[in-house]
């Protein structure tokens, strides 16, 4: 019963254990990293509520989200009343600079058009409104992190003919810290770069402690509406951040790349090699030593690693170039599941499996039961995924590796980073304490070693 | 959502099925807490089932997918019952939840529980469960009634709590019947109709329900506070003198003498400690009355109890500040000069109602040692040097009710005044620049 029939899925509408959270919470996330921008949410106040503690979990401090608190009376007659009250209230208290409105399933099925309603608002002088429809029944998170960028460029960008060197980075759904690499491999090019969602100095600042004031992170406004000033908009992860980028392409007319989240040597390669292409200058000493300090690490430690089998449940931005480091270093990532995700998914990660010699299995929009049954068949060495694959680690005995979003049960993880070299490096130790825990927990006492 | 995580998840054999998007099914997944530790058949609980709605399904309904569903259920994972928890798409569309439920019993011979517990309902989720197990579940199997058998309403009855609870009530000889909100099973439920009493020791609005019981069965009600030595005593008390039974009362006696003689040596050493010592509290309002007590029962005087329910029409914001009168030399003064006139007022306390501003002058007036901060993090409590703590025990997967939770709570508060020093403490290097010595 609980092992996966040959024959495949036989499930049509029971979803067991899913692998992807709903458009709003995604939104929440990348209005945050949008500097004195306060996220609202125009729905029921369960939604609000339920995101604003996950995200808060994840980061071990507290976020603000607001409400339209919609009610019966709401379902009914709508819900513009609730907005225009509650537009006007978070300007008068919570002073932001910018509210990003964002709809749910509720606001979207009674049929609320949330931008017609916003531009019947008078707003005060430089204050801004932004919207993004984000249904919960349609695609994911990382569906929902899209489109709010996207209103955001959309609806803030001015197209502009005069361009600069300048590189607009949009990256996925990830950690402050992993921003923080973003940034700095940018940065040590000496050239103009703008990352929007920016949500390092947010989520790993100190909680602002006055009810009208903001974490000092964020991309400044100013950098959003000069984004059309850029001459490369580059995206990193196809999911989270293709289509705003290709949106802000078209608007402003500018060209376009997108690229994996650098995670893992190649991955960081390509990235570095597209900044170092548009600015043109030469390899960095620095990164120099990153990379050379990685592969020695990597050439010391992949005997211990090697055809070991992993099962990879992350979003799928993350697990394309997860698995391209696991498969290059000599692992086998034998199941990669994902929530909802493009085509090019499958294409992409067969390619990685061919060029690499290993074989695995893909599922995008599937749930993490169907693995469990995939994995009661023919078991691990590692599990890789956010937190919910907790229980399904107690339940096969399978070594975890927690990575992504979200990681609810841990301290401190969001401080250090999986991108660039050195997140590739901590993804490295990551696993080999995983992996070498369960083997030294697995020995007798007598075979237990201080060396390997 | 508080349907499922509040109501629905402590019963351990109900395979709770939400029918919706697939977010209402993930931000209520987690509900670990409401699970009792060790007990069988918690298979469903660290699953999250749903019918995973897409936009098809909103435009076309989402019936048969929901029919659907609970037949894949039953075949995996062959649960005794099913609850099938409505989301708002699923209102909105009209989902007719309860013939697929109906049609769901008769096909495979197990219960099944439709809630409509839409998120915009004005009616909260946990009531709506509670509410539908009242009136269908109770009372749907027979059973010979017990002596000094009771219901419990309250999310107090999980975890480790109900196993304190446990051997607490088997010492005094009460028979747990069934719990609402609290750890429970399906079967329990049934004979929730044969307790003579129940008592309510819930932070939810949840009064109507036990009403409820008591106009259908005849089951009298009492409040009961689990949390704090004081109260736990009173509660045990209460309930003895509601059966009015001597031989009972003479055991509660006795419970309440272990339990005190047990606890003193710790209790005395925490008081010998928190001598002296002031607190603030900013917490809602549950979770005041239970610091509060025991607070109380520690030896801490609460010199300022602060809620910002209160929308001050004027300011837009507002907050209640209650102080005890006992300490009424710190704060009168302030009270004449700003003519102040009290909200509410009883023998013990006055209650005021005051402005944002107000409460800053209070907080530097009366410089208690710590804040209770509540989770919101109201008042710049670092900027005036006060410490200040965020006492959140669910965060960290542990419970202040029971005489177990009381220690807890002794030991949080002894580690907040401790440990948050660093929260005010600034660097001698960031103090001063130019003087000292330096080592060499």
């Amino acid at each position: 019963m609980l092992e996966i029939d040959k024959a495949g899925n036989t499930r049509q509408a029971l979803h067991i254990d899913p692998l992807r959270m709903c458009q709003p919470i995604g939104a929440i996330y990348a209005a945050l990293g949008v500097q004195a921008c306060m996220p609202h949410s125009h729905g029921s106040s369960g939604c609000c509520r339920y995101h604003k503690i996950l995200i808060s979990k994840h980061f071990q401090k507290t976020i603000r989200v607001t409400s339209s608190m919609l009610k019966e009376n709401a379902a009914i007659f709508g819900g513009e009343e609730n907005l225009k009250a509650a537009v006007k209230t978070i300007f008068d208290i919570y002073k932001p600079q910018i509210i990003a409105v964002h709809s749910t399933c509720l606001s979207e099925t009674i049929g609320d058009h949330v931008s017609a309603i916003l531009s019947e608002i008078e707003l005060p002088t430089g204050k801004y409104l932004v919207s993004a429809q984000t249904p919960s029944y349609l695609g994911s998170h990382l569906t929902g992190y899209a489109n709010m960028v996207e209103a955001l460029l959309d609806q803030l960008a001015v197209r502009s003919e005069l361009k600069r060197k300048k590189c607009f980075i949009i990256p996925g759904l990830v950690n402050p810290s992993d921003i923080r690499e973003i940034k700095e491999i940018a940065a040590s090019f000496n050239g103009e770069f703008t990352v929007c969602p920016d949500i390092s100095d947010v989520f790993d600042a100190a909680t602002p402690e006055k009810q009208d004031e903001y974490s000092p992170g964020g991309t400044p406004l100013s950098e959003i509406i000069a984004a059309g000033s850029c001459e490369l908009v580059l995206a990193l992860g196809a999911e989270a951040a293709g289509a705003p980028a290709a949106a802000l392409s078209e608007k402003c007319d500018i060209p376009f790349a997108t690229l994996d989240l650098p995670i893992g040597i190649e991955a960081t390669d390509r990235y570095i090699r597209q900044l170092q292409l548009f600015f043109g200058s030469a390899p960095l000493v620095e990164l120099k030593r990153q990379r050379a300090q990685l592969v020695e690490t990597v050439m010391n430690c992949h005997p211990l690693l090697y055809k070991k089998r992993a099962a990879v449940f992350c979003d799928p931005d993350i697990a394309v170039p997860l698995c391209e480091f696991l498969a290059g270093i000599g692992m086998a990532p034998a199941f990669v599941f994902t929530g909802p995700a493009s085509g090019e998914l499958d294409d992409r990660l067969q390619e990685i499996f061919r060029r690499y010699e290993t074989k695995g299995v893909v599922q995008s929009n599937t749930d993490l039961f169907e693995l469990e049954q995939y994995l009661n068949n023919e078991t691990v060495d590692v599990l890789i995924g956010e937190v919910h694959g907790k229980h399904l680690a107690r339940r096969l005995d399978i070594p975890f590796v927690r990575m992504g979003f979200p990681i609810t049960d841990r301290f401190i993880h969001p401080y250090f980073p999986i991108v660039g070299y050195r997140g590739a490096l901590r993804i490295l130790e990551m696993l080999l304490n995983a992996i070498l825990d369960r083997a030294d927990r697995d020995r007798a006492a007598e075979e237990l070693s201080f060396m390997l | 959502m508080a349907c499922r995580g509040l109501a629905m998840s402590p019963i351990s054999d109900v395979l709770v099925i939400t029918h919706g998007p697939v977010g209402c099914a993930y931000f209520s997944w987690d509900n670990s807490r409401a699970q009792e530790v060790g007990r069988q058949g918690s298979l469903f609980a660290s699953r999250s089932f749903s019918t995973a709605m897409t936009e098809n399904d909103v435009i076309f309904g989402g019936e048969q997918k929901l029919a659907l569903a609970i037949e894949e259920a039953v075949a995996l994972f062959q649960p005794p019952a099913i609850a099938i928890c409505a989301t708002c798409p699923v209102g909105l569309i009209g989902d007719d939840i309860d013939k697929i439920a109906q049609l769901a019993e008769k096909k495979f011979g197990i219960t099944v529980i439709p809630l409509a517990c839409e998120g915009f309902k004005n009616v909260p989720g946990y009531k709506v469960a509670d509410l539908k197990i009242v009136d269908e579940i109770f009372g749907s199997k027979s059973r010979a009634a017990e002596e000094f058998s009771i219901n419990i309403v309250g999310e107090f009855y999980t975890g480790k709590n109900k196993q304190e609870i446990d051997a607490l009530f088997e010492q005094i000889g009460y028979h747990v019947v069934s719990a609402l909100m609290g750890v429970t099973t399906i079967e329990e439920l049934r004979s929730g109709h044969t307790a003579a009493l129940t008592i309510v020791g819930s932070d939810k609005a949840i009064d109507d329900v036990v009403q409820s019981i008591e106009e259908k069965y005849g089951i009298g009600w009492i409040k009961v506070d689990f949390t704090g030595l004081s109260n736990i005593i009173g509660s045990l008390r209460d309930m003895a003198d509601y059966f009015g039974d001597q031989a009972l009362k003479e055991r509660t006696e006795a419970a309440i003498k272990d339990t005190v003689k047990g606890l003193m040596p710790q209790l005395l050493a925490y008081q010998e400690r928190f001598v002296g010592l002031t607190a603030a509290l900013f917490e809602d309002c549950f979770k005041s009355d239970h610091f509060l007590a025991m607070l109380v029962d520690l030896g801490v005087e609460v010199i300022l109890i602060s809620q910002d329910y209160a929308r001050n029409e004027v300011t837009d914001e507002g907050f209640l500040g209650t102080f005890p009168r006992q300490l009424s030399k710190r704060w009168e003064e302030y009270v004449l000069f700003n003519e102040l006139s009290p909200q509410q007022e009883n023998d013990r306390s006055l209650t005021f109602l005051l402005s944002r501003s107000q409460v800053r002058e209070f907080l530097e007036l009366l410089g208690p040692d710590l804040c209770f901060s509540g989770i919101t993090q109201q008042f710049e409590y670092d900027e005036k040097c006060i410490k200040s703590r965020t006492f959140n025990s669910e965060e960290r997967g542990v419970q202040y009710a029971g005489v177990q939770g009381f220690l807890q709570f002794a030991q949080d508060l002894e580690m907040s005044i401790f440990i948050s020093h660093w929260e005010t403490d600034v660097p001698e290097w960031e103090r001063d620049i130019t003087a000292g010595e330096l080592l060499c």
